[in-house]
């Protein structure tokens, strides 16, 4: 179902998540277009002192929360280099927090079905029982150039929606057994609209094309 | 190693001190310059440094140790394939040279941060193939290197 006033878009989030080549047509969007709806992150392909772009909105920060609403949390990791003190960050954030949506969102997806790179199971090791422990429900990622949306894990589900940047068709390998949804035949960006306790999503392609959409329940744990 | 370290960050906080200050709101054009400049004062201050000048001739059997017990478990082999994804080989490095433009920052695995020792925020480690270098993050200079760092 096309979900109405986005409540955040993914796009231009996740041209940055992808990295390599996409870095100057991100910039150029932003320039060029709108003020960027959400700030970014960077990828293994972005120098560190980019997090000093003002249209990068990320105040020199390579990771940091913001929360638009109170009911919603959003944790930007840095996930090329994470540091004992910013994991301990992240768990402290986590735990602090008393937002029904804890949306956490960085560079390299934990789970992929990607041929190219895949899921990174260190990083896995480390952040995922973190996400359980303290009721993260949505994890987005890019570094596979594509869209997937990963069948829940431990009740979190994850996004790649690296398909914002070159496109790398056919790369998903439909034999992990991960995938809920996924499109690899085109470019992608993903709108979402949380109400409540409840995340209403759509993937829509370069044409147009709706190309997954859904709705999600946020995890709640009681203490 | 340390102390070494210590030297190296020392210089690079007074030539970064001795540059403008960048406005808060700074160009991305404002921020390379910037960064060149830096790039190009530390390279003039350390003319004649070699490979050995920070990760000594001591502390580097100490880190392929360190290395080595990371890398000795039985997921090993698939924690250096997470490391050496679009980390190409063959590359020429030079201590005090430039780091590559095209070569993408090489993931570090946290388990590899927990062991080795902490660095202030004007460096970093990181891999190219399977060389240890000292990023100076600011700089975009190899600070230093070690050859072979990761286990076969």
């Amino acid at each position: 179902m096309p979900t109405r006033n986005p409540f955040f878009v993914a796009l231009l989030l996740l041209l940055i998540l992808t990295g390599a080549g996409c870095r100057n047509s991100a910039i150029t969007a932003l320039e060029a277009k709108e003020p960027p709806v959400g700030p970014t992150l960077l990828g293994n392909h972005d120098a560190r002192e980019q997090r000093f772009y003002k249209l990068f909105n990320m105040e020199g920060k390579l990771y940091y929360k913001f929360r638009p609403k109170s009911e919603v949390s959003f944790f930007a990791f840095e996930s090329t280099y994470p540091e004992p003190e910013e994991i301990e960050w992240l768990e402290k954030e986590l735990k602090a927090s008393s937002s029904d949506w804890n949306i956490v969102f960085f560079h390299h997806p934990l789970y992929s079905s990607g041929d190219r790179h895949g899921s990174d199971l260190r990083l896995r090791e480390v952040l995922e029982p973190l996400f359980v422990k303290y009721n993260v429900s949505v994890v987005l990622n890019g570094h596979d150039h594509f869209y997937e949306r990963i069948k829940p894990q431990k009740g979190i589900t994850y996004f790649v929606v690296g398909s914002g940047g070159k496109l790398r068709e056919g790369n998903i390998d439909r034999s992990t057994g991960l995938t809920a949804r996924g499109f690899d035949t085109d470019l992608a960006f993903m709108a979402a609209e949380i109400t409540g306790t409840e995340m209403y999503f759509n993937a829509i392609s370069r044409q147009g094309q709706i190309v997954d959409s859904g709705v999600l329940t946020c995890r709640k744990i009681e203490p | 190693m340390n102390d070494r370290l210590k030297e190296y960050v020392d210089l690079h906080v007074k030539l970064e001190r001795s540059l403008p200050k960048l406005p808060k709101e700074a160009t991305p054009e404002q921020i390379d310059r910037n960064q060149r400049a830096l790039e190009k004062l530390v390279q003039k201050a350390r003319a004649t440094a070699r490979p050995g000048d920070i990760f000594t001739p001591e502390a580097r059997p100490v880190i392929k140790r360190l290395l080595a017990n990371v890398f000795g478990g039985s997921d090993g082999k698939q924690l250096k394939a997470s490391i050496m994804d679009e980390n190409p080989v063959g590359i020429t490095l030079t201590v005090n040279g430039r780091y590559p433009d095209t070569v993408p920052l090489s993931t570090i695995p946290p388990q590899v941060l927990q062991t080795f020792p902490k660095l202030t925020e004007d460096l970093e480690y990181r891999f190219i193939g399977d060389r240890l270098i000292l990023l100076d993050v600011h700089a975009h200079v190899i600070a230093d290197f070690i050859e072979d760092a990761l286990p076969k």
